[in-house]
């Protein structure tokens, strides 16, 4: 694995704005960076793709022991959710998406971060902006990245359907996010309406959710996390199912990072994973402390000797923390990538590397292309 | 090959804009529009039955006899006799339309986003 130092592309705002990628920079400087890439050996990407496809069954099996278990407390989820949840992984909802964050440094094997199952994001970056990236700079080249015809894919399944894309206002990485999943799923053949999460109605002559022309919803992809679903005023509704959301109810299971203690529970020492606990006092003074529930990198500290040396802030925490030994993360003139590996109908399906000069990821991290021989 | 063989976008492009413009987006089943027809009785939850003759969604079916009064209701009225009409299936007039989108007493909104405090949901 190396990090190379590039050029630009002349004009790269404007091609990268041209497909869709309109939130290319932060207030203090570039967030899409074409001003360093990596190359990884062939050998490495069949390292990670291999890691996020064991990764995935095993957080379905984690998720099948929180259920037989009623370990719900455990993970923070509210009762109304739960029989819409268990009815949901019974019928196995269609789940279009999801992305792992690993640790790897191409030597040891790559260790689960989190799994970002809900609501995962930077997927322009991944799946369009990279892979024009690529025909541009070494179209010889390959690319973990497949993420673009797999999505397609997926949706086809939902021919004859109208399928509602929703996100919130006002936030427009969210809102091109949604227009691209849906303009795979136009592709796929599936007829697709938008709707914004505030402008959702609930017709109580119908007892249905309904959008802006008062049509009926059935189907919705939502960019929104299902905690936030639940505690809302609608969320009342949600226990009768009136709709099917994509992502589906289960993936509540996998989005959570109260899983990362189950998964060291059940499966201690497997190569991918880093241990984890409900408390701090396995792993003595140096640790990681995450909100089951956290977003962008929100709340998370990293403790050394019992003392938080590099925190994030935010709102999350009320519902609990896990706490995971910190990974050896690979420092490229300081430099710290992170390697999110995208599923898709449940197999991995492309890569994406962000980087940051802390060593918490968080929303002002900078998204790297990537290429491999 | 691990890459995808190509990217076509329809619909995110700046160069694609408006790419599915006339694309059937509707499956209409309980909201109005003048593009619609609509038979006498349809029925749209909070707004009403049809009245085809009248081009008009109004609280009661189409020449509801009301034994009580022992009169029919049509268009907005009562009478001695029902109302008799060819026309069967209409389109709503425009204002009928817009009456109907500002009746829908029964739709409420708002009630999810609450949670995202103004917030993105990246993760």
């Amino acid at each position: 694995m190396q990090r190379h130092h590039n050029q630009p592309r002349p004009a790269w705002r404007e091609k990268v704005e041209e497909i869709g990628l309109t939130f290319h920079s932060h207030e203090t400087g570039p967030y899409w960076d074409e001003f360093a890439c990596y190359e990884l050996t062939a050998a490495e990407v069949d390292t990670l793709e291999a890691a996020a496809h064991a990764l995935h069954y095993l957080c379905i099996d984690a998720a099948e022991v929180v259920i037989k278990n009623n370990w719900w407390t455990r993970l923070g989820i509210p009762e109304p959710a739960i029989p819409a949840i268990l009815r949901s992984w019974e019928r196995d909802d269609f789940s279009l998406y999801g992305r792992f964050d690993l640790s790897y440094d191409g030597q040891s094997p790559p260790k689960l971060l989190e799994y970002n199952a809900d609501t995962p994001t930077a997927l322009i970056e991944a799946a369009v902006a990279q892979w024009f990236w690529l025909q541009d700079t070494h179209p010889s080249a390959d690319q973990f990245n497949s993420i673009h015809e797999r999505l397609i894919e997926a949706w086809r399944r939902w021919a004859g359907t109208t399928i509602h894309f929703s996100s919130i206002k006002g936030h427009p990485e969210d809102e091109q996010t949604v227009l691209y999943l849906r303009d795979t799923c136009e592709q796929a053949g599936v007829k697709t309406k938008p709707v914004f999460i505030e402008d959702i109605g609930w017709d109580s002559s119908e007892k249905c959710f309904v959008d802006l022309d008062n049509e009926r919803i059935t189907h919705c992809f939502k960019l929104y996390p299902w905690e936030w679903l639940w505690h809302e005023e609608f969320g009342a509704h949600l226990a009768a199912e009136p709709i099917q959301f994509i992502e589906p109810t289960w993936k509540m299971l996998l989005s959570n990072k109260g899983l990362l203690p189950v998964l060291w529970e059940l499966f201690p020492d497997h190569p991918n994973l880093l241990p984890a606990f409900d408390t701090a006092a396995p792993l003595g003074g140096r640790y990681v402390r995450k909100p089951k529930l956290s977003r962008e990198g929100a709340n998370i500290a990293w403790f050394e000797g019992g003392v938080a040396v590099e925190e994030t802030d935010g709102d999350y925490g009320e519902e609990g923390h896990v706490f995971q030994a910190p990974a050896a993360l690979p420092d490229f003139d300081g430099h710290h990538p992170i390697f999110g590996v995208w599923i898709v109908d449940h197999e991995p399906a492309g890569l994406g590397i962000r980087e940051d000069t802390r060593r918490i990821t968080g929303n002002l991290s900078r998204f790297i292309p990537h290429f491999f021989q | 090959m691990k890459r995808s063989r190509r990217v076509k976008l329809v619909l995110l492009s700046s160069l694609s804009a408006g790419a599915l413009t006339g694309c059937d987006m509707s499956s209409d089943t309980h909201s109005a529009s003048t593009d619609g027809v609509y038979t006498n009785n349809y029925h749209i939850p909070g707004a009403g039955y049809y009245h085809a003759p009248f081009r008009a969604w109004y609280s009661m079916p189409y020449n509801y006899f009301d034994p009580q009064k022992h009169q029919y209701f049509y268009g907005g009225q009562w009478g001695i006799e029902p109302h008799h009409s060819i026309t069967n299936i209409s389109a709503p007039t425009g204002a009928a339309v817009t009456q109907v989108a500002s009746t829908r007493t029964d739709i409420s909104r708002g009630g999810f986003g609450s949670s995202s405090h103004s917030r993105s949901v990246w993760s």
